[in-house]
């Protein structure tokens, strides 16, 4: 059977592995935790399948999902998989801006007492 | 009674250098000298033109929004075991003699905040801008407890049982429906005072505008879904 590869299969694959490696490089020299890249490293193999089998990854997604379609059932899954992403990321922004203003109120209540305690002095 | 020399008050200021001075002096005229800057992370030098007039500057080492600047006056008030804590704009739209009249409201109806009514004055000139900015966050306020009258009003004073009670969140400008939702939850007394504010091009620059309004009613849908 002879198998014809289109560019794009090449392109996404290659840059689909170049992320999983880099990624995997960050997890090992400890710059990334897996529990931060888990999400990226998912997105990226699920590119490389679908990339080099188009048509066998679709049509077993679009079964699961029960689509007539499978485009339709890879756009689905994708619009699912960054809506997720999406709000996940939204509750962090949220959680760390919080824990800014945290901060910077014990700094200026701090910097406030040093100023005082020199007055005294 | 209350006693001048127990009340604050508080000036949440971000880039206010060239009126600030002069906000400071009006309220000195009016015989208080109590005054707190909160500066805002400001990029000018709002905290360094304070201090010359010898009051209490606070500044946050990052611009985080008039919230997160009343939720350190707050804070502060609290630490201190301040009295009573007035917050009031430092543009200069707030006119320093309303501190009377808001302190006198506090005492007559025992309040434990009032907040500066800006409609009630019909010499007031309100831009139409502002009045529907106004009219759109008195829906969101509504939208939790019931108060009809001037819920964006910066102009405010808390007694000690407000400051001891109330833990406010949000950072842009919901902090002032957020402090009513919960001070109406804690069951505090709240009441209005007509109060005198002078719009110029100045402080017209540094209100809501349409950007800041989307950020405020979406962080006070936020929070109403927490609360």
């Amino acid at each position: 059977m002879i198998m014809d590869i289109r560019i794009f299969q090449i392109l996404v694959s290659f840059i689909g592995i170049a992320f999983v490696i880099w990624t995997l490089k960050n997890i090992i020299t400890q710059k990334s935790s897996l529990k931060d890249s888990w999400f990226g490293l998912i997105l990226s193999l699920l590119f490389i399948m679908l990339a080099l089998f188009p048509d066998a990854v679709s049509h077993h997604i679009a079964n699961i999902l029960d689509f007539k379609s499978n485009v339709n059932a890879i756009l689905f899954l994708l619009v699912g998989l960054l809506s997720a992403a999406f709000v996940s990321t939204n509750i962090r922004v949220n959680q760390q801006n919080r824990h800014i203003t945290k901060l910077s109120k014990e700094i200026a209540l701090l910097a406030e007492e040093i100023k005082q305690n020199k007055t005294k002095v | 009674m209350i006693d001048k020399s127990d009340i604050y008050i508080c000036l949440p200021a971000y880039n206010e250098a060239s009126v600030i001075g002069s906000v400071i002096k009006s309220i000195h005229e009016n015989g208080f000298e109590n005054i707190i800057v909160i500066d805002d992370g400001s990029d000018d030098n709002t905290t360094d033109i304070a201090s010359t007039f010898g009051i209490r500057t606070l500044k946050l080492p990052i611009n985080r929004g008039v919230g997160a600047a009343t939720q350190l006056a707050i804070e502060y008030a609290r630490n201190k075991k301040i009295q009573y804590l007035m917050l009031m704009d430092a543009d200069g739209q707030h006119s320093a003699e309303c501190l009377h009249t808001m302190i006198e409201t506090m005492r007559r109806h025992q309040a434990d905040i009032v907040i500066g009514n800006r409609f009630v004055n019909e010499e007031n000139i309100i831009p139409t801008k502002r009045r529907l900015y106004n009219f759109l966050a008195n829906i969101f306020t509504n939208m939790l407890v019931d108060h009809e009258h001037d819920s964006q009003s910066g102009f405010r004073l808390l007694n000690r049982k407000a400051i001891d009670a109330l833990n406010l969140e949000i950072d842009g400008y919901g902090v002032c429906s957020e402090m009513i939702w919960k001070a109406k939850k804690l069951e505090l007394n709240i009441m209005d005072a007509p109060i005198k504010v002078s719009y110029t091009d100045y402080s017209l620059s540094k209100g809501q505008n349409f950007g800041k309004g989307v950020k405020t009613a979406l962080s006070l849908i936020n929070k109403k879904l927490k609360l």
